[in-house]
């Protein structure tokens, strides 16, 4: 079969010794960022993007998906033993987890979430490798109006499924879009919003943007915080869960890896909507629903299988359309761009070094967590040490050099300390930077697609309504429209009965 | 606090439909000028600030400002100054001198502590960014 071939000659790309080296530095480093609470895996993958300008393209996606998937299983470390979610996606694993680790089962906590991440993200790169290709063949006929589509609900479904308010991540996306508009207008080339300057003539730039609102708006809100005395790490004697609990959690980890990889195609899914979607499914079928909040390893081992699965078949989206689901995969899509390569349903057949060679190197990333798991618990528990009073200046060293670095001008500096203040801001108010972030990115894609979708139709904004593809997207979008609509309609007749609210407590 | 962020967003909006509209060409539907997408956005963007100004019910996302939060003005002010600096005195001098402001004076770590750390923190990075990955940082030398 073509596909198999692929992936197998894939395998000669990775499993060259620098790329095996790229993929064990990411998973790595991945997880020392996503143990330490305080840098997202996004602030972390956009602080390293510089670096992986110099290395080969694969090099670099290699690095970056490692540290991406890295991080989510970090996470998931100071979630069961400290109780405080490393990444946003492991919050759901604090629930049980970090009841299993007062109970003596940390070790059981932390086995059942390896080898559940393992069979997830295997899954996931298994789906990803069989759906992929036919994918992008569709894609090829994706046109304009399909483009400008899906940039929208990609848009707005991150907004959607983000964990703080839909009106405020969709004004936070109008305000990328905003930004996206400075430079040079990208059908007739007037400058616009460039206030004469030269350097914003080329526009903001993106991985400036983010290392700005995601990596110094961080490292700020730190500051800020409280730093209480954190909860000693209860100790951790076997860091594997015994026979019984693996099958009590067998069927958590095989629902788990469905519900992740569907949910992680989906613009603007990925890793947290389907931790939460499988803790939701778990718990109302499991026979005994006290147990969750108190230890049921179902809890763990299905909301952790998911989170992986989903980031991974998030990638999905990029490689085959090239258009990013989330934060992680819109820095990827930024250093494809570094490397100049326009991800795209041609990137299969024009790149398939690259394609091939990151998705493989999924597979073998996927390994080195199960095994690097076991051991190096110990070590990240030593790291948490570290204190943030140190950790934030070296942030904001590493910020500045590395946008320093890439135009080799100052101005870059400040525009990347401006978005930090701003992302600080955005934080303390409630707003998320992630889709303000991908609007940004998408934001001249979706006004070239636009522009081009009218020039086609003359004009005729049913253009986007009488095309299939385009026509089901759009119903998709206004369906989403209507729940969120249907949904905040009906909350307020309950609000106004009795003010009743539940609480998640989410960190980024 | 609530009142400006739903107030800012509208201002920004609609400035930005006021300067596209002066400056350049809305065009038609038909033949779309440099000023219809910004317009579109900042239409979009004034009309969202409006329904959260309109529909938000309780103060729940919001942070409040603390005594704390005078560090976070002190951590932006220290690294302007250090943009402003760094062309003129090097990466190594200005580098150590941000650190070691941050870890003493906003970390409240010890001299020894901070001295040592942003020294190895300047010189590493100085390292790594400079003869390794070649990029030309600024010294006062050159």
């Amino acid at each position: 079969m073509d596909t198999l071939n692929s992936i197998i000659s894939g395998f000669s790309v990775v499993l060259s010794p620098e790329n095996l080296l790229y993929v064990f530095l990411g998973v790595f480093i991945g997880m020392i960022i996503g143990v330490l609470p305080g840098l997202g895996s996004s602030a972390t993958m956009a602080l390293v993007l510089p670096f992986t300008f110099q290395l080969p393209a694969e090099g670099a996606l290699i690095m970056l998906a490692g540290i991406y998937y890295g991080s989510m299983y970090g996470g998931t470390i100071t979630s069961v033993l400290l109780r405080l979610p490393g990444e946003s996606a492991t919050v759901v694993t604090t629930f049980d987890g970090y009841q299993m680790a007062k109970q003596g089962r940390a070790g059981a906590a932390l086995g059942i979430a390896a080898i559940g991440s393992f069979v997830g993200g295997t899954v996931a790169i298994v789906g990803l490798s069989f759906l992929a290709p036919p994918l992008a063949q569709f894609a090829i006929g994706f046109g304009a109006p399909e483009y400008t589509a899906l940039a929208v609900l990609g848009i707005l479904l991150v907004s959607y499924l983000g964990t703080k308010s839909f009106t405020k991540s969709l004004i936070a996306a109008s305000a990328g879009l905003l930004l996206a508009t400075i430079g040079q207008d990208p059908v007739a080339g007037t400058p616009r919003f460039t206030l004469g300057s030269l350097e914003l003539l080329g526009g903001l730039d993106f991985l400036v943007l983010a290392v700005g609102l995601f990596g110094i708006a961080d490292v700020l809100h730190n500051l800020d915080e409280q730093t209480s005395g954190r909860p000693t790490a209860t100790t951790v004697s076997r860091v594997w869960p015994s026979r019984r609990d693996i099958s009590q959690a067998k069927g958590a980890i095989g629902r788990g890896s469905v519900i992740g990889f569907f949910i992680g195609i989906l613009p603007g899914g990925g890793g947290v909507m389907s931790s939460l979607a499988s803790y939701a499914i778990e718990k109302r079928r499991a026979k005994e629903p006290q147990r969750f909040g108190r230890g049921a390893i179902e809890g763990v081992a299905g909301p952790e299988t998911a989170n992986n699965a989903g980031s991974t078949s998030a990638f999905i989206p990029l490689l085959t359309l090239g258009i990013p689901a989330n934060s992680a995969t819109a820095i990827l899509y930024g250093a494809l761009l570094l490397q100049g390569i326009t991800p795209g349903p041609f990137l299969i057949t024009r790149e398939p070094d690259v394609f091939w060679g990151v998705i493989d190197s999924m597979y073998i990333g996927n390994l080195f967590l199960l095994i690097m798991s076991v051991p190096l618990v110990g070590i990240f528990i030593q790291i948490l040490r570290v204190r943030l009073t140190i950790l934030g200046p070296i942030a904001i060293i590493v910020t500045m050099l590395g946008t320093y670095s890439i135009n080799n001008n100052v101005f870059d500096m400040w525009v990347a300390l401006a978005a930090g203040v701003v992302g600080y801001f955005m934080m303390k108010s409630g707003f998320e930077p992630g889709p303000l972030v991908l609007a940004f990115l998408l934001g001249s894609l979706l006004e070239t697609s636009f522009r081009k979708s009218l020039a086609i139709s003359a004009g005729d904004l049913t253009i986007f309504v009488t095309r299939p593809v385009s026509a089901t997207l759009f119903a998709l979008i206004a369906i989403a429209i209507g729940i969120s609509i249907f949904q905040y309609l009906r909350r307020r007749g309950r609000s106004d009965e009795h003010a009743d609210r539940p609480a998640l407590d989410s960190e980024k | 606090m609530r009142r400006i962020s739903a107030l800012l967003p509208i201002g920004l909006g609609l400035l930005w439909i006021v300067s596209a509209v002066m400056s350049f060409p809305l065009g038609s539907l038909g033949e779309p000028g440099p000023a219809l997408w910004p317009v579109i956005v900042g239409v979009l963007l004034v009309v969202m600030s409006l329904v959260l100004l309109l529909t938000e019910r309780d103060g729940e996302d919001y942070e409040p400002f603390t005594r704390r939060s005078r560090l976070v003005a002190l951590g932006v002010t220290s690294t302007a100054i250090f943009i402003v600096v760094f062309e003129y005195v090097g990466f190594l001098a200005a580098g150590f001198l941000l650190m070691l402001f941050w870890t003493r004076f906003l970390g409240r770590e010890s001299w020894r502590l901070s001295l040592l750390v942003s020294a190895g923190t300047a010189l590493a990075f100085y390292q790594i960014f400079g003869p390794m990955l070649g990029v030309p940082l600024p010294s006062p030398f050159t």
